[in-house]
């Protein structure tokens, strides 16, 4: 925890590459062209929830199969930067925190909260307070993240597993 | 004794400026929301609510409010606080007197001259219970209770409070439904009342760290304590806007009476002009700035 609060003096925890090589260590990872059909973006709205555009711009394929994922959604007050990490079968591998900046809530960069979601599918409800534990004092950022990831799997789900680039 | 209290009165205004208010983070000006400071977490906060302008004149009274709030449960968080305030009226009633609303002017008074009045009023202890979170559930629904107590007020207070958020919670709908007991000293006279008073709003976050957006009240005051006089009902609206960071939060807000009162007895309706009630009751207009600080 004093690791924690030490830390969020910063506001930032992981560059891009500090969390590529965290989730993907020593992997070689490809920057991916990547757009939704304006189609894809309201199927996407609807399916998750989220409002927030999605950040096409974010996506790496990795070396012998997955995806790595930068996106952000809504915090209270700005918004929260996190990375997915997904396995070459579509489950999630690891969800970091890369920026937060919030006067509560801080847990959420917790490894116990955030290992709810390994081996996640776009299958998976990925829903707050079913399939994966709010914090208390947190909520606001553990739905906003809870939301985020599944977004990013129905983005896999829907657009990255047949993409050009992505390992078979 | 005199300078004795305003020495006391100066120190507490000047441990207000140095100290982080109390009360939780709202967008709203005058309207609460549902949700609950963490448990174990601490706020300060300082309000300060001006009501300007009367029928002609000068009126101006400053509410000042000192409060330190407690996250206690998830569902419950409590906070004390100290209401003191600043009042100048100068012939600011309709007959060309001195008065107005919170005006508590001594008998003997001559009220063709200017008004002063810089005093403590008293303590607050608020109680805010969560029955369902807006993040999470349909519909955000919490209960408030507060007693004030002051020499010279007291007040019972209650709220049903509401709101839905939209939009990835950028979009907050809050509505209040508040109902008061007072009792306050008028010079050497005692006045019983009721209010009861809905509010509602909408807050939208545009921008990060920025949020905007309009509050409606109506007021509706009773004689005595009960329902079964009505004295006058009255309406504002107005703009609210707030900035927020992790370490502090603000928020200034106004509302204009509109030209809607509705005076119930011959003493009300003497005091609306032009479709607003003024005498001792309201002003034309209202200032609120909240500043938070949590810890």
């Amino acid at each position: 925890m004093a690791i924690i609060s030490m830390a969020a003096v910063g506001n930032t925890y992981l560059s891009a590459e500090q969390a590529q090589q965290t989730i993907f260590p020593g992997a070689k990872l490809t920057k991916m062209t990547f757009a939704l059909t304006a189609e894809q973006r309201s199927s996407l709205r609807s399916r998750t929830g989220v409002y927030e555009p999605f950040k096409e711009d974010g996506i790496w394929t990795v070396e012998g199969g997955g995806f790595f994922v930068i996106d952000q959604v809504v915090g209270k007050h700005e918004m929260i930067t996190y990375a997915v990490g997904i396995n070459s079968d579509g489950s999630v591998k690891q969800v970091e925190i890369l920026e937060y900046r919030e006067s509560y809530g801080y847990e959420i960069r917790n490894a116990t909260w955030r290992q709810q979601f390994i081996g996640k599918t776009s299958a998976s409800p990925v829903k707050l307070n079913q399939d994966i534990a709010n914090l208390t004092g947190a909520t606001l950022s553990c739905k906003h993240v809870t939301d985020g990831v599944r977004r990013v799997l129905a983005v896999h789900g829907m657009a990255l597993k047949g993409a050009p680039g992505a390992a078979r | 004794m005199k300078s004795a209290k305003r020495l006391f009165f100066i120190f507490t205004l000047s441990v207000a400026a140095v100290l982080p208010a109390v009360a939780g983070e709202s967008p709203f000006g005058w309207i609460y929301t549902a949700d609950v400071q963490p448990p174990g977490s601490q706020q300060f906060q300082q309000w300060m609510d001006v009501q300007r302008t009367q029928t002609r004149g000068q009126y101006n009274h400053a509410m000042l409010r000192t409060e330190l709030e407690f996250g206690i449960t998830p569902k419950y968080q409590t906070s004390i606080y100290l209401n003191s305030r600043i009042l100048r009226s100068n012939q600011n009633l309709t007959d060309g007197t001195s008065g107005g609303p919170k005006t508590d002017i001594p008998a003997g008074f001559d009220t063709t001259m200017p008004f002063k009045m810089t005093r403590l009023e008293s303590v607050s202890w608020e109680n805010l219970y969560q029955i369902a979170n807006p993040l999470v559930d349909p519909i955000g629904l919490a209960l408030y209770f507060e007693p004030k107590w002051g020499p010279r007020a007291k007040e019972l207070e209650f709220k049903l409070i509401l709101q839905n958020n939209f939009l990835d919670d950028r979009l907050i709908w809050a509505t209040n439904l508040v109902t008061a007991f007072e009792k306050n000293n008028r010079g050497d006279a005692i006045e019983r009342s009721t209010e009861l008073d809905l509010l509602t709003g909408v807050s939208y976050r545009f921008a990060n760290n920025w949020a905007a957006g309009a509050e409606l009240r109506n007021h509706r005051e009773f004689v005595g304590h009960g329902y079964n006089t009505p004295a006058h009902s009255a309406w504002f609206v107005g703009p609210n806007l707030h900035y927020a960071t992790k370490g502090w939060w603000l928020t200034a807000a106004w509302r204009q009476q509109l030209k809607w009162a509705t005076g119930f007895t011959d003493d009300q309706r003497q005091v609306i002009q032009n479709g607003r009630i003024f005498g001792d009751e309201h002003s034309l207009n209202q200032f609120i700035v909240k500043v938070g600080v949590p810890f």
